[in-house]
Order: C-alpha cells, then structure tokens, then sequence
C-alpha cells in the first residue's frame, strides 16, 4: 500500500513502503497479516526489497551482505530507505534519472535559468532539444542496461572537465575547482553542444569612492607651515589629547574659505552643471587670507 | 408570408406569425446587423427554429457576403427537426420566388448513425464504429492498397475520391435520411460526403460536440471562416457541456489498460525496428523539424484526436527527450506509474495544476513542457506504428489528453483524488477527476473566432448568467413572454400542505413524515383530478427512493393506484425507455398514468409531454443540487472568485432552470394546455428567476397556496379549457394595438399594422429603441395584396419587443439551502440505507 503524506510545506511525499496484503518479506516470511503495520525497505544498490525489522537486525551492526540469496552487494544500512514507487522497476528508474540529470544540470556550469526558459542558453531550440535527448538516451542505456560503462564515462569525463568530481574522503568538496577562462564554452567537456557562449563583461573601471573628486587643490596650496598666531597650541598636550590638528585646521579653514568660489548660481540655474571657472581666471583675485 | 424587417425580406412558410416570433427575428437581425453575440430566451412551443432559420436565410441570400450558419443542437432527433424545417422552408421560398435558389443545407452525426458499411454499420457501440472505419479509411491503408497489398477499404470512402470535391452531394436541403438514401443510391459515403462538404454548405446543422469538444473541434470545425453565424439552440445547459468537454477522470483499471497499451506500443516499435526502420526514422526526422512540418500530413481522419494546443506552441518542435519513440514509451510508462502510486491514497486531495506538476518534477523529472506535447507525440506515434485496432488505445490516449491538459492550463482546473466512492465505503476505490471549473474555457475559441453567436432556448434565464459563467459579451439579451388567446397553462406555487404545514424538500424536513404525507397527499389529490397524464419531477434519485419507500409504508401509494398506474425513471436507460413506453400506452388508453422522474436526469432534459402526455407536472421540492460534490463546490468557488457570482446565486439559478426545464416538458405548443405546480416553500421567493414567459403568468394568487387551494384553482382551470379552442379572437380584423394584443398569432395584415404603429411611435419620439431605418422607401411588399394598402414608411423596424426589459431580474437576494448543517448532512447520508428497498415499477 501506498500512501501520500503531506508534508509541512504542503506538497505530498510519497511513500509506498507499506506492506500489501499479498507481500511476504523474502527473509523472514512476515506478513502484513503476521504483523500489522509492517514495511518495506530498498537498497539502492541492487533494489532488494526486505521488511524493516530485518534491516534492523541484519545492518545495525554496520556493512553487511544484502540477505537476499545470490545477491553479493555489500551494503550499509543507510542504503536501505523507504519505497516511493510501487513498482521497484521505476524506483530504480527513477534512481538513475536523478543522477544524470544532477550531474548534466546546467546550473552546474554556473549558468543561470533566463526569463525563457532553459532553452534560451542555448543558440537555438534545437539545441535545446538535442541536449534534451541526450539526457534521454544516457539515462534510458543506464536503465535498460546497454552501453553503461560507456555511458558512465561520458558523465565521468564530463564531470572531471568541468570539475565536478566529489572528493571521495569529503563529499560536500569538490576534487579540483575547474580553471574558467573568461570566453571558455560553458561545458569544458564539450558533450553539451550549442551553447550560446557566455559573454565576456567589459573590464569595469576600479570603484571611486571619491566619484571623480580629486583630492588636488585648485585654489590653494598647503604649505608645511602657516604663519598664524596659534602656534602655541600646536604641540600642547591639552589640545593634542583632543584629536586638535594645526594642519587638519588649517586645511578646513582654507576649504570653507575658498568653496563655492567660481561657483555662478545662474549658470547653475541655466541647469548646466559644474560650471566652475578654470583655475586662471579666478587666480588673480583670490588673496592668500592668511 | 413575406414582410420585410428593414431592409430585409423575410420569407416565412406559415401563413400566420407569432408575435414573439417576430419579435425574436427582429432582435436576431439586429444582433447580426451590429455583429456580436446574443442571448435570446423563447418559449417552448412557439416555433423558435423556424423562426431563426426563416430570418437567417433571409439574411444569407439578401447579403453579398453569404455567411454561413452554424447550427449547433443536442440531440439526434433534434437536428433532424431542425433539417426537415429547413427543407420546408427553402421549398416554400422556392414556390414564393419562383426558382429555385443556389444553396445547400447539410446535417452532421456520427458515424454510427450515417455508416453505409454492411458491417461497421451493424457495430452497436459509436466508438467501435469510429475505429473501425479509421481502420478502413486510414491514409496508409490507402496506400497499401495502392501498392498492391491485400487490405480492407471501404468502397464508400473510396468512391468519394472519383468525384468533384466541391460537389459530393448536390445543392438542397438533405435531412439525414436523404443523405443516406444520396448515399446508398450513389455508393458513396454520407458521413464523409457531409463532413467534406462542410466549406461548401450554406447552412450546417451538427452537435454541440463538433464546435465545443476541442478533441472533435479540431478535426471537423477547424476551416470554416470567421464570418459564420453560429446558433446553439436548447443552450440552457451549454456551461455543463463544456465543462464535460474538457474532464477526464482517471481510474485504477484506466491506468492498468494504460500500461497495457503503453507494453503494446512498445511491442510494436520493436516490431518495426525490425522490419521497417526507416518509418520510425522518418517520423523522429520530421519531429526534429517541428511539429508543423509534421502537422502538414496529418489526414482528415487523424487517429486520434488531441485537445487544442494554442497556436504558437503547434509550430513548435517536440522536445526532444520524447522525440524517439522509445523514449516517448518510456515517459508515458513513467507517468502512469506515478499516476499509479498517487492513486493509493488513503484521503481526500485536492490539487491545482501547478502543485500537481512541481510534485511530478520532483518525484519522476517529467517537465511540463514534454508533458503538454504528450497528445499531440502519440497521435503522431500511433500513425507511423499504423496502428488500426485504435479502441485499445483509448485509455492511453485519455492519460495523454489527461497531461496535455493538465500542462497546459494552469488555472480554471482542479485535480481532487477520492479514494472511496462514498465516505462509507471500506473499499478504496479511487477516482482522479482532473475536472474543469471554468464552462468558458471550452466556449472561448468559438466567441472568439466567429462574429455572431447565438445562444437561444426556451429556458435560460436570468439571462445574464450567461455572459457571465461562459464569460462573453453579449450585445442582445432578449426573453419574450408568450402571446395567449386564452390561459393555456396554469402555474401554481404550492407551499403548505392541506394541514398547513411548510412543504419542502430542504434537509431538514426531507424526513419528517408529515411532510412526505403532505407531499403524498399533494400526488393523490392531482391524481385524481388529471386527465390522463401526470409527471414528477423529484430534486435526486435518493430523495424519490426515500419519498416512494416512506408512501409504500403510509399506504399512500395504495390510494393512488386506483386512480393511475405509477411509473418510474431510473439511472438505467433501457428501463427508463421501458417505463416510458408503458407510460405513454396508458395514457393513449386507460385512466392514464404517473412517471416519477428526477429533474436532472434523462426525462428531464430530452422527452416531451405534449398533450394528453402530460396534463400537469408536479415539481416535488426545488432542485437544488447536492452541495456536498466536491466538484461542485470547487466550482462554486472558483466561480465567486473569477467571475463574482455568489454561490447561493448560481445554486439557485442552477435549481430554477431545472425546474423550468421540468415544467416546460408539457407544453409545447399552443394548442396544449397544462398545470404546472412547483411544490416547495423556497419556489415562492424564486419565481421571478423563472424564464419571462412562465413567470409573467403567475399571479399573486397562484402563490403560497394550499394543497386544497392549489387542487381547487387546478379543477375550475381544466374546467375552462375543456371549451372547444376558438380562434375567434385571431380571425377578427385588428385595427388598432389592443386588437393586435388580443391575438396570439398575427396574419400579414396584422403584422403591417404592428410595423405601422411601430414606426409611427418612433416619429413622435416615443419608443425609439435606438434602432437604425436604413432605408425610407414607401413600400410594403407583402405576400398577398401588398402593394393596395402601401402607406408611407411602413417598411420600418418593429421595436416592440423590448416593451419589459430584464429590469427586475437580478434579485436573488435569497438564501439557497438554508439552514443545512452537519446533522442534515448525515440525515442524508443515513438515507441511502433505504435504496434498493424500492423497484422499477410499483
Ligand atoms: S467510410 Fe463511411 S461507410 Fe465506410 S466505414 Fe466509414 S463511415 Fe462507414
Ligand atoms: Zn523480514
Ligand atoms: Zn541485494
């Protein structure tokens, strides 16, 4: 029997592990009659089907040969879980889909789903179509079992060139992060074909915090030293200890002296902007205040 | 007669008009003059076919444009009237004119009804009729044949490829009994003559299925132009058929004969693999191309027929994981199986399409987009594999249509799991209805393509439901009263018992027996004054088990036996059609007879009572339906949330037009006379929802009556018409409205005056409905001394028809089913222990 549990997020999971009236467990003969309530389990390796008391017993030690006569997979019991299809043939199936279309993703090759759809990643339809169909055909050989070590190969192969290869040691990194030129093909390995290539971005100019501003005086000029009457503060521990700086004074007290110097409101009016007169023709006015 | 409406003359082959039907012709040509939809109710009874094919051929010989007329009816026999009226008229015109005119009229059934095959013809089931014949018509068989193989053809379809495509049959009326007849004289095939005859007709005359199931649309509807004026007559339950045309429930035998078709499919690549690779090359190289490539070889006769694919998606190429046929298998096989495993619920779900297909993706890696090609992929795939034993394929092309669908509308469906057939049931049984909600999805391709539609019947008010539910604008909503020399019908509001206790079938009084003795009481009391025969009409087949078993054990049904003989509609067809005919032999001979029907059942919709069939209907409770359906309610809310209407409102509009269709089945005509009697406290708040005609008769003395009163108003009523009928009234000359008021039907010269006062009321500023005179000539040509009586601008419009617009009729402000609540439910429920207690015919 199976059966759809909701799940908190509101879709359905579904589960077909529970027993039917007409299933014996190959191992120890337990019947939904013998024992109400009773599951199955699947290894994910070779989709033997065993009732969960016997997962228990025979795997809770660790690794263990699948009990099912014949069988040599050596299995842990985390390769045992429940059934989602009724039919082991499809659960298998669907096994496999899942690993090509993990490995052959395309958000794998650091592309993104556009506003169109997938197929807009590539040059045109076709392609699309052409890349459709060989998914297809690699999970449909894995199934149906022809062509599997070539097939394997082909997803190996894909996987190491794009760097994709898990690090047997450490699942969740991956073995070499791939060397992506800027105008690489996206698919380093080339088994996907018609991609559109991804564009080169322009190089952009270092981000100016200033936004043009030069630091560059154009009114004035600050010497080492001005001559004024507060010298005397200058070296005084009181107002040092408060951060007071002669030179940072004397700067700001220039800056406001001299801002808004050829600065003419009805040019700004006339919404032409930065119409500050060259440096010359203000000069000769402009007095050293100190 | 002839007269003219506007410009227009309008050629009529009776002697004498209805005013209403002059009416209705009016409104229709102004519907076609402004182009645009329309929705006009008219009585039973009152000629509403001739009337439309009358003006509308009028319309198509006098304009230059020749549109063509789209006929839509339901049923068989239906369309056969509409043909044998279209045939007589256009003998009367031919007589009137005086040649005879250059026009072709055609009726379109299925194929079982127009085989000639000597064996096909003889198959019982329509469906086995349709694959076979593909089986001997087929494009490849064809060409086997060609290249010399020994295979089956049908010599009528063959013989149609010696003649001139453009002239099958020739000009005329053929109804479908001529068509066989051409057919069998000239050995050639009637089905496809029509269907290929189809651009060359003026008028076509076919079931609604042939414009609004988008599986045939496609095949049969697909070239004829835009111009065309297309009618549904009987539209009244238009939004169902839709709705119908786009459902599919799926079972778990479906799915298993699914898988099984999937296996045999794959057999059969394999098959060809072997013998004839190159088809199956061809075939995936024409897919590569596109779909439109593809779709240039599609025959007439296609295998299988697909829900529509909008437009832009046809020019698309198949994706390619299901370009190869194996792959194609191997999805479908994978979709069933999911199908499968999500049938083994244990409760109720409910699902829009967009859950249903992120569910899918997660569990199977099937696509949407695969998906929405699904129909379309195995009708190509069933062609290369020439495949001809098409039936057993059904399943699998119902869980194609069934993805198709599913991928391709996102709104206005819904998919609701129920595992068990009723929530006693220990057994699951699960069902998925994949079920339409929105009537307008079906209808839209139809309001948008063709000018002019029309919506018409004898019961199909409020008229502005419609526009709404099926989401179209109408430019004319017309319901026209009748016109009565004297008081033919009788209709009654019956709300209390002869005890003066509330009579209804709401829930809560369903059980309590003094309302069903009441209710008894009522039957009796009608059956002993009627003549001849009676008809009921309960609100549920459940409600008459129960009622019927309750009578049994009150001896109510004793009492009643000495007057008639009892009768009874079942779901079952052939003892229905049984009960109908003992029915019908004891009203031809005998004291007469009771049918208990059920108002929505088959009785209902399709059979006439005229005359002594039936003397008075009896609607026993107001039939409202069951709001428990889990499809009704979703539609219900979907209904409120895209369109506005309220669920009380389209629950009640929905019980009314039931109940009119149900009290209209006794008369149709005239000359026919009847009581109606509507028995349920709820009918007395709802009878303006009543169509016009019925409605504007009752008087506020035929309301909140009695048993007693109701039975004392029936018997001084039958007593009046007794009296011989006298056309007194009709024969008189008229002179002036009053006179034209007092008759029901009109001759020339009453029409001339009406078209006269008419205009005249329009000079002085008065009734002018905003109508254009297109031309001022003064004449009146009419049939016989025309031109004697010509008097200035009589040519003109009428306008009278819109005396009482559709003003008062949006009040439903009432409650649906009050007061149900969980008790009355299970009251209901516990109720189906008393079926089966009860027979066919007491
Ligand atoms: S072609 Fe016509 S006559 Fe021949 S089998 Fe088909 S429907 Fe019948
Ligand atoms: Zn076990
Ligand atoms: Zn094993």
């Amino acid at each position: 029997m199976a059966t759809n549990v909701l799940t908190q997020n509101g879709t359905f999971r579904m589960d077909a592990s529970l027993a039917s009236a007409s299933d014996v467990c190959p191992v120890c003969k337990s019947t939904a009659q013998t024992s109400p309530n009773l599951r199955f389990k699947v290894s994910s390796k070779c989709y033997h089907r065993i009732c969960e008391g016997c997962v228990d017993r025979k795997f809770s030690a660790g690794k263990a040969q699948c009990p099912i006569s014949g069988c040599h997979h050596m299995l842990w019991k985390r390769d045992w879980r429940l059934q989602t299809f009724e039919d082991i043939q499809v659960e298998r199936e669907v096994d496999i889909r899942r690993r090509v279309w993990r490995t052959l993703d395309l958000t794998n090759l650091g592309l993104v789903e556009p506003e169109g759809g997938w197929e807009n990643v590539f040059e045109d339809l076709r392609g699309y179509n052409d890349y459709l169909e060989m998914m297809e055909e690699m999970a449909m050989n894995l199934i149906t079992n022809i062509d599997v070590p070539a097939t394997n190969k082909k997803l190996r192969d894909y996987e190491t060139a794009n760097g994709l290869r898990k690090d047997k040691d450490d699942p969740k990194a991956l073995l070499k992060a791939p060397v992506r030129q800027p105008g690489d093909y996206p698919d380093l390995s080339g088994l996907i074909r018609g991609l559109k290539m991804k564009k080169v971005a322009p190089k952009q100019a270092a981000y100016d915090v200033w936004e043009g501003v030069t630091k560059q005086r154009e009114y004035f000029s600050l010497s080492a030293k001005h001559e004024s009457s507060w010298d005397h503060y200058t070296n005084k521990k009181a107002t040092m200890a408060g951060g007071w700086n002669v030179a940072d004074y004397t700067e700001e007290s220039l800056l406001r002296a001299f801002s808004g110097l050829g600065v003419f409101i009805e040019n700004e009016k006339g919404g032409k902007m930065d119409m500050r007169l060259p440096l010359a023709t203000i000069a000769p006015h402009a007095d050293d205040v100190f | 007669m002839r007269f003219y409406i506007d410009e227009l003359e309008v050629l009529f082959p009776y002697p004498r008009i209805y005013p209403e039907q002059y009416a209705y012709m009016c409104d229709l040509k102004r519907t076609l003059d402004t182009g645009g939809h329309c929705v006009l109710e008219m009585p039973s009874g009152t000629g509403k076919t001739v009337s439309l094919l009358s003006l509308i051929v009028a319309y198509q010989m006098h304009m230059p444009e020749k549109r063509k007329l789209i006929y839509c009816s339901r049923t068989m026999s239906e369309i056969e009237k509409a043909l044998a009226e279209l045939k007589a008229l256009m003998r009367y015109r031919t007589k009137e004119l005086g040649y005879t005119e250059e026009f072709r009229g055609l009726g379109l059934t299925s194929r079982k009804n127009l085989c000639l095959h000597p064996s096909v013809k003889r198959e019982k089931s329509g469906a086995v009729v349709d694959a076979r014949c593909r089986s001997l018509t087929a494009g490849f068989v064809k060409e086997k044949k060609e290249r010399g193989e020994d295979v089956d053809v049908c010599i009528y379809h063959d013989n149609l490829d010696l003649l001139d495509p453009s002239n099958l049959v020739p000009t005329g009326v053929f109804t479908l009994d001529n068509l066989l007849q051409y057919g069998e004289n000239h050995k050639q095939c009637p089905y496809f003559s029509a269907r290929r005859m189809m651009p060359w007709c003026n008028v076509i005359i076919y079931s609604y299925h042939y414009l609004l199931d988008p599986k045939i649309a496609e095949r049969v509807s697909k070239e004829l132009s835009k111009d065309c004026i297309v009618v549904f007559d009987e539209a009244h339950n238009i939004d169902n058929v839709c709705i119908e045309s786009l459902s599919i429930d799926i079972t778990e035998d479906s799915l298993r004969k699914a898988t099984r078709g999937a296996g045999n499919l794959e057999r059969k690549i394999e098959e060809m693999k072997q013998n004839d690779e190159q088809k199956l090359q061809d075939e995936y190289q024409k897919l590569v191309q596109g779909l439109a490539d593809a779709g240039t070889a599609r025959d007439e006769e296609a295998f299988m027929a697909n829900p529509v694919l909008p437009d832009d998606l046809l020019k698309e190429a198949i994706p390619g994981n299901i370009r190869r046929a194996e792959h194609f298998v191997a999805f479908l096989k994978r979709f069933i199986e999911y199908l499968k495993t999500r049938m083994k619920v244990l409760h109720v779900i409910q699902e829009t399409p967009p859950s249903f297909l992120a569910h899918l993706k997660d569990y199977t890696f099937i696509e949407k987009k695969p998906l929405r090609f699904c129909a379309e992929r195995l009708t190509s795939l069933v062609r290369t594999l020439e495949l001809t034993n098409i039936e057993d394929y059904q399943p699998l092309q119902e869980v194609a249509t069934f993805a198709t669908l599913v991928a391709t509308y996102e709104s206005g469906f819904l998919l609701i799991l129920e595992p068990y057939e009723t929530e006693q049931a220990q057994v699951a049984n699960p069902i998925l209805h994949f079920t339409c909600l929105d009537a307008a999805i079906a209808i839209k391709p139809v309001f948008e393509r063709f000018a002019s539609v029309v919506i018409t019947s004898g019961t199909i008010s409020p008229l502005d439901m419609y526009p709404k539910i099926l989401d179209f604008p109408a430019v004319v909503t017309e319901s026209y009263s009748m016109s009565l020399s004297r008081k033919s019908f009788l209709p009654l509001i019956v709300t209390r018992g002869s005890d003066q206790q509330t009579m209804s079938s709401g829930f809560q009084v369903r059980q309590d027996p003094n309302v069903v003795r009441n209710y008894g009481n009522l039957l009796y009391e009608f059956a002993k004054i009627t003549p001849d025969g009676l008809v009921v009409f309960f609100p549920s087949y459940l409600y008459m088990e129960m009622i019927i078993s309750m009578w049994q054990a009150m001896g109510v049904l004793d009492r009643i036996w000495q007057y008639k003989l009892l009768l009874v509609e079942t779901p079952d067809a052939q003892e229905t059609s049984l009960a109908l005919e003992t029915y019908r032999t004891a009203c031809e001979n005998g004291k007469g007879a009771i049918l208990l029907c059920v108002a929505r059942g088959k009785v209902s919709e399709g059979i006439d009572f005229d005359h002594h069939f039936g003397r008075t209907v009896l609607c026993m409770g107001a039939p409202f339906q069951y709001t428990e359906s889990r499809i009704l309610k979703a539609r219900l809310e979907f209904m409120r949330e895209k369109y506005h209407i309220k669920e009380q409102d389209f629950l009640s509009f929905d019980a009314m037009r039931h109940a009119a269709q149900c009290l209209g089945r006794v008369l149709r005509g005239k000359d026919d006379y009847g009581i109606m009697v509507l028995a349920d406290r709820r009918f007395q708040k709802k009878r303006n929802q009543l169509p016009k005609w019925i409605s504007a008769t009752i008087t506020d003395g035929q309301t909140a009556l009695s048993t007693d009163a109701a039975v004392g108003m029936a018997k001084k009523f039958l007593r009046d018409v007794a009296q011989p009928l006298s056309n007194q009234a009709n024969e008189r000359p008229a002179y002036n409205e009053k006179d034209l008021q007092a008759k029901d039907s009109w001759s020339s010269k009453d029409l001339e005056l009406h078209q006269r006062i008419m205009k005249g009321r329009r000079a002085v500023g008065g009734g002018d409905e905003g109508r254009q005179v297109p031309n001022e000539q003064s004449y009146m040509p009419t049939a016989a001394a025309a031109r004697d009586i010509a008097m200035s601008g009589t040519n003109s419009v009428n306008g009278s028809a819109k005396s009482n617009g559709a003003g008062a009729r949006n009040e439903y402000e009432d409650e649906y089913d009050e007061e149900v609540d969980d008790d009355a439910l299970l009251a209901v429920e516990t109720m189906t222990d008393v079926q089966g207690a009860i027979g066919t015919t007491l």
